[in-house]
């Protein structure tokens, strides 16, 4: 099942309220978030609604997905 | 025995991305608690040192300034704990750490009952690791999907910890009032 953009959207916006809530972990630990990158492969869909595209809907198992999380010391 | 290191096979998005970070921030305070465990075990354990000491007695008038030096050395065995010899432990800090992942995308639609009967429909994003874990295992591709790096580098010691004396010396003031 492929995912609108707004699942997407939502899963992102969800992802991040989480980093939020435990701020006071990373702030304990002197660490921030740094970046935060997520980098979705994304398809034309039939429908002409953009959607993300899973591995498995591709002929290669090749992750269309990655998501990059650096951290770095508070100053 | 119970697996207690079982994988899943999906996280939704969210609690994926909060688990990678949140387990530097782990690291971090683990590494934190096992140097301050330290400072506590070198404080604890005393040890007997035989080495002349060196006392300063200073005599300061009302402002402060000094207006008698005596210089004396005591040569007897004493008791001190390894903190106060200057021993110190290492500190170390996450200065950077990038975790890159490639993941495996799929959509599921959670269904939620409640308690009223109404049934609340809801799209959401999973990932997994699974798919590119058997890649790497059945078509012996060697290329590596996700990366960690990691950039530790020793920090000082908390100010406090370096001010600490020595005992093996000290300066002692007296005020002359006189």
């Amino acid at each position: 099942m492929s995912a609108p953009l707004p699942v997407l959207a939502d899963a992102v916006r969800e992802a991040l309220e989480r980093l939020l809530d435990r701020s006071d972990d990373f702030a304990r630990a002197g660490l921030a978030i740094d970046r935060l990158e997520f980098a979705f492969g994304l398809d034309w869909q039939s429908d002409a609604s953009l959607a993300v595209r899973a591995a498995a809907d591709r002929d290669g198992v090749e992750p269309s997905t990655t998501i990059r999380v650096r951290l770095a010391a508070r100053p | 025995m119970s697996d207690s290191s079982m994988q899943l096979e999906e996280l939704q998005l969210a609690d994926f991305v909060e688990g990678i970070a949140c387990a530097v921030a782990r690291a971090q305070f683990a590494l934190d608690r096992n140097s301050a465990a330290l400072v506590k075990e070198l404080a604890e354990t005393e040890v007997l040192v035989h080495a002349p000491r060196v006392f300063v007695d200073e005599t300061v008038d009302a402002d402060g300034d000094p207006v008698a030096r005596e210089t004396r050395t005591v040569d007897a065995p004493f008791r001190t704990n390894l903190l106060s010899l200057g021993l110190r432990p290492t500190f170390y800090q996450f200065a950077r750490t990038t975790i890159d992942v490639a993941l495996d995308l799929s959509t599921v639609e959670e269904i939620e009952e409640s308690d009223d009967k109404t049934v609340k429909r809801r799209k959401v994003l999973k990932v997994n690791t699974g798919r590119v874990q058997r890649e790497r295992r059945y078509t012996r591709s060697v290329e590596a999907h996700s990366r960690l790096t990691i950039e530790l580098v020793p920090v000082p010691p908390p100010a406090a910890l370096t001010d600490l004396g020595s005992l093996r010396a000290g300066t002692t003031q007296r005020r002359d009032d006189s």
